[in-house]
């Protein structure tokens, strides 16, 4: 699933650590989530969506072909 | 003290409580040994089950009491080990494992049903103990390789 995470947490200008310790995950989760290689649960895109300020749809970006990568 | 200190703190009491274990069993197996000496029997094992509890334990206090320094280190642990892509590639690789495993205690139970037939050789002596290393050695590389192909693709 596609994703605005890298340009919101530039945006911010955080690092991919403060972004990790700010909603309690690892750095690498950060990363595999920003190269859009891990999905996140609906917990952590609440978090990360709630830590940019945005929602969920405005974060994660949903497009039907995603159905076919899971 | 906070939630991430109290759960550390849990596993540090955990890693000492199984480094007394892992110490009173291997004293015990020492103990009995000599007591025991002319019986027959090796108590050797027990005190290999201390040293194996007590390595664990060590394991266990190393990784996790440097954590109770600071509220930085406390939380970054406590991230990495609750970190839920982590947990996911973990469990993933334990299913694995598990499988893998349960085919060999298959295999073994197989084996010996054959072997009580004579269709087979008896799974004894040292084709057991190969079998049984095998058995143990090959979940374990299944769940690390599991682990790594996971940590590169996800």
């Amino acid at each position: 699933m596609r994703n605005r995470l890298e340009e919101m947490r530039s945006r911010c200008g955080w690092t991919q650590q403060e972004l990790a310790e700010r909603v309690e995950v690892s750095r690498q989760t950060i990363i595999s989530l920003e190269r859009g290689r891990y999905n996140p649960s609906i917990l952590l895109a609440f978090r990360l969506a709630r830590q940019f300020g945005t929602q969920i749809e405005d974060l994660f970006l949903y497009s039907p072909e995603d159905d076919r990568d899971e | 003290m906070n939630e991430r200190k109290a759960w550390i703190t849990n596993r540090v009491r955990l890693g000492w409580g199984l480094v007394v274990l892992g110490v009173a069993l291997l004293v015990a197996g020492g103990i009995l040994g000599v007591l025991n000496a002319g019986s027959g029997w090796n108590y050797g094992v027990i005190g290999g089950l201390g040293i194996l509890a007590a390595g664990f334990g060590v394991g266990q206090v190393l990784r996790y009491r440097p954590a109770l320094r600071d509220e930085a280190s406390a939380r970054r642990v406590v991230a990495e080990e609750r970190d839920e892509r982590t947990v996911q590639i973990r469990t993933r690789a334990g299913n694995r494992a598990w499988i893998v495993s349960a085919v060999f205690v298959w295999i073994a139970l197989m084996w010996v049903s054959y072997a009580s037939n004579g269709n087979v050789p008896a799974l004894a002596g040292d084709l057991l103990w190969w079998y049984l290393v095998t058995a143990f050695a090959v979940p374990i590389t299944v769940y690390a390789g599991s682990i790594m192909l996971d940590e590169r693709s996800s």
